[in-house]
């Protein structure tokens, strides 16, 4: 390991994953936008989540194969023929990347939401050292990025639906377990969530809520109007 | 009938869970590489029920020959070797879009559309990655996501310098990926009747999980812990046809 690469840029492996529902979700096209931008996110960072969805994709070929074959318009060869040669090949490259100095913090996936890597990011503050860009707000679902800083934690809160974090940068605590950059948490209804950021640096995160966050402090139910969390 | 399976309950105390341990998933990564490396001898052959053996072996060989066909056809976009792979995915393609709930002329044109995505990307396809089969299922999937929802869907990029990889890249994994197919299509014939339904409804019905629980009338938890089972059952079936 390069002495000279920040322990959160540490090509680790991820401890935490997102689990085999997620997984098989992302593979068939079942989630949403803001939740397939979180498991994207996560793969990009952890090999053993892309061979999971690797395996998914490959039961999914193998289940379309075995479909009783769909008989087509009269025609359809020549016309899909006729289609495909209308358009271009889609020449792009394979690398989507332009030479880059140093590796991007961000995983592919959200940069196309963000606009950029981490410094083209246009924070809000949300108070309390807490700073977030909106990136998908579905009619339920949202995607943003959060911003923790050093020491600072999220109001603590539970969630009508489920609420999926992946660590970019940072680390950050949460019932007893740590997460840090490629981790993702998936925290239900069940679970009482006040992460608190590592000393050490600020913590960013992409949060994914499927339903409005319940948060229990006074302080936490005063902002939440405000902040449209 | 169809709409009210007879599950049997189970409880929902997986669901609290936060999140998976790596020894777990690695586990099942392991499965997932031992399965690409299956068929290769005796181990597969003894293994598999003789019936999904030889339904497995068949499909097998068909998704090799359609993978091959489709480096063939990446190398020299040759139009007859287009029209064997259109002859074998488009009617399976629009097959996907029906069960999908697509109307018979929506189908019609996303298959259309999907096959002419093949032409077009056909350049795009790495076979060290995926086995044809699995290549255009992902292409059908983007674009119904696209048509139904129209959503974007976000990718991951292969080439992404932030990419970690893993430590010992194994490049014999590569070769065998429709071997992993073959284990597949067995590892599902042996699911119990249940299991496999779920599976099938996972790729097949384009419903949010909180949907299904509504239609099925039970909590939302239950429909996770049920398709989480599915699923541990196919890793399990998949481990039996390679271990």
């Amino acid at each position: 390991m390069n002495a000279q690469t920040p322990a959160s840029r540490r090509s680790a492996q991820p401890d935490h994953h997102p689990g085999e529902e997620l997984i098989v979700a992302y593979a068939s096209g079942a989630l949403d936008e803001a939740n397939a931008l979180a498991i994207a996110s996560h793969m990009t960072l952890c090999p053993v989540c892309r061979d999971a969805v690797a395996l998914y994709e490959t039961l999914g070929g193998s289940l379309m194969d075995h479909l009783p074959p769909a008989p087509l318009a009269d025609g359809a060869l020549i016309e899909t023929l006729a289609r495909a040669k209308a358009m271009p090949a889609t020449s792009q490259p394979r690398s989507s990347l332009a030479a880059h100095g140093t590796a991007p913090l961000l995983p592919a996936p959200l940069r196309h939401y963000v606009g950029g890597d981490i410094d083209a990011a246009k924070w809000r503050p949300l108070g309390a050292g807490i700073h977030h860009m909106p990136l998908i707000n579905g009619d339920s679902v949202t995607a943003r990025l959060l911003r923790i800083g050093p020491g600072r934690s999220v109001f603590d809160h539970t969630h009508g639906g489920t609420e999926l974090t992946v660590v970019l940068d940072g680390s950050y605590t949460s019932q007893g377990q740590h997460f840090t950059r490629g981790d993702i948490e998936v925290a239900d209804e069940t679970v009482h969530h006040r992460p608190v950021a590592s000393m050490k640096g600020a913590c960013v995160c992409l949060v994914v809520t499927d339903a409005p966050l319940r948060f229990h402090s006074w302080l936490g139910r005063l902002m939440q109007p405000f902040i449209g969390i | 009938m169809e709409n009210a399976p007879a599950f049997s309950p189970f409880k929902d105390s997986l669901d609290s869970s936060r999140s998976y341990g790596t020894g777990q998933v690695r586990q099942m990564a392991k499965l997932a590489r031992t399965a690409m490396r299956a068929e290769t001898g005796v181990a597969a052959q003894t293994m598999i029920p003789s019936d999904a053996k030889q339904e497995a072996t068949g499909t097998g060989n068909e998704a090799a020959r359609m993978t091959t066909l489709l480096s063939a056809f990446q190398a020299a976009r040759d139009e007859a070797i287009f029209a064997e792979l259109f002859r074998y995915y488009a009617p399976r393609l629009k097959s996907y879009m029906r069960k999908l709930g697509a109307a018979e002329d929506i189908a019609e044109e996303l298959a259309q559309e999907a096959m002419a995505s093949v032409w077009r990307k056909a350049h795009l396809f790495d076979a060290g990655r995926a086995g044809a089969g699995t290549w255009i299922f992902s292409i059908a999937r983007n674009l119904r996501i696209d048509a139904f929802r129209r959503q974007h869907r976000p990718e991951i990029d292969f080439d992404d310098p932030v990419l970690v990889s893993a430590e010992p890249a194994t490049p014999e994994v590569a070769l065998d990926r429709d071997r992993q197919a073959i284990a597949i299509r067995a590892a599902l014939a042996a699911l119990p009747r249940e299991q496999a339904r779920i599976v099938h409804l996972s790729f097949f019905e384009d419903k949010p999980h909180a949907q299904i629980a509504t239609e099925l009338g039970i909590p939302l938890g239950t429909v996770k812990s049920r398709m989480r089972l599915a699923f541990q059952r196919f890793r399990k079936a998949l481990g039996e046809q390679t271990s």
